[in-house]
């Protein structure tokens, strides 16, 4: 791990945490899309872990030897605020999924 | 007989978030023996959540969609599969991630954190989040069971 700077991690958190929230919501919304991803493991759900492991190497590979911040405090503090908000766009959008307004 | 592997999936949940809360409070100190011991605690926290991950994705994957999802939906909590597990499955793959960069950064800063406070704080903010998020996971897990539980009473009465 000490490979990784620790900013190539946190551009990969943010990375996966948003290709998680949206294409949950495109798959939902578009069935070609929850069938696309269906389609290339069998099921969409582990489709969407292989890609989030997949693009979080990438990402962290890429980023690796970016310099670390002297105090890191705010890019975590960051990386919380993005987990939370794309947590908050998945249970929003489902809630209104089983509510029938979207 | 699939009770073991989402016993497994709980258990290993619940000790990750009990890895992370750990490695919060060895940071509240700052000696080294602290940092080698927050280090080793996210490392199994790590360790469990990945392995969480694996045992709770073959049960959702091979038993819950056939054998779960269908009573839930039809009993008096459908909301606990459309809303609760939905949200769940998917705020649940973030964990592994942020996990990595919470023992990243112990990896990369943590040499300097006996003199110098403000390297710890990073870290015990990624480290105090886990351990809610981690621990928010299983009280969406109870929720889940009960809307199942309350499938199977509806059955039977």
């Amino acid at each position: 791990m000490k490979k990784f700077s620790v900013s190539s991690m946190a551009y990969g958190c943010h990375a996966v945490f948003w290709w998680v929230a949206i294409l949950t919501v495109a798959a939902e919304m578009a069935p070609a899309v929850k069938n696309l991803l269906a389609g290339l493991t069998g099921h969409h759900w582990v489709t969407k872990s292989l890609t989030a492991i997949i693009l979080f190497s990438i990402v962290a590979l890429v980023f690796s030897s970016r310099e670390d911040p002297k105090d890191a405090t705010g890019m975590v503090k960051g990386v919380i605020f993005s987990a939370l908000a794309a947590a908050g766009l998945i249970f929003v959008f489902y809630t209104l999924h089983f509510r029938g307004i979207v | 007989m699939n009770f073991p592997l989402i016993g497994l999936h709980a258990w290993l949940g619940e000790f990750a978030a009990l890895m992370f809360a750990w490695a919060f409070v060895e940071l509240l100190s700052s000696t080294d023996a602290n940092i080698r011991r927050a280090r080793l605690a996210t490392l199994l926290g790590v360790v469990f959540i990945g392995s969480a991950w694996l045992a709770g994705g073959f049960y959702y994957v091979e038993v819950y969609g056939t054998a779960v999802k269908p009573l839930i939906k039809e009993g008096p909590m459908p909301w606990v599969h459309s809303i609760v597990m939905e949200t769940k499955e998917h705020v649940f793959i973030f964990l592994p991630f942020l996990g990595l960069l919470a023992y990243g950064l112990l990896q990369r800063t943590g040499d300097a954190m006996p003199e110098n406070p403000v390297a710890r704080t990073a870290a015990k903010y990624a480290l105090g989040s886990l351990a809610l998020m981690t621990g928010g996971m299983a009280l969406l897990g109870f929720l889940v069971s009960s809307g199942f539980r309350a499938a199977l009473e509806q059955l039977v009465t």
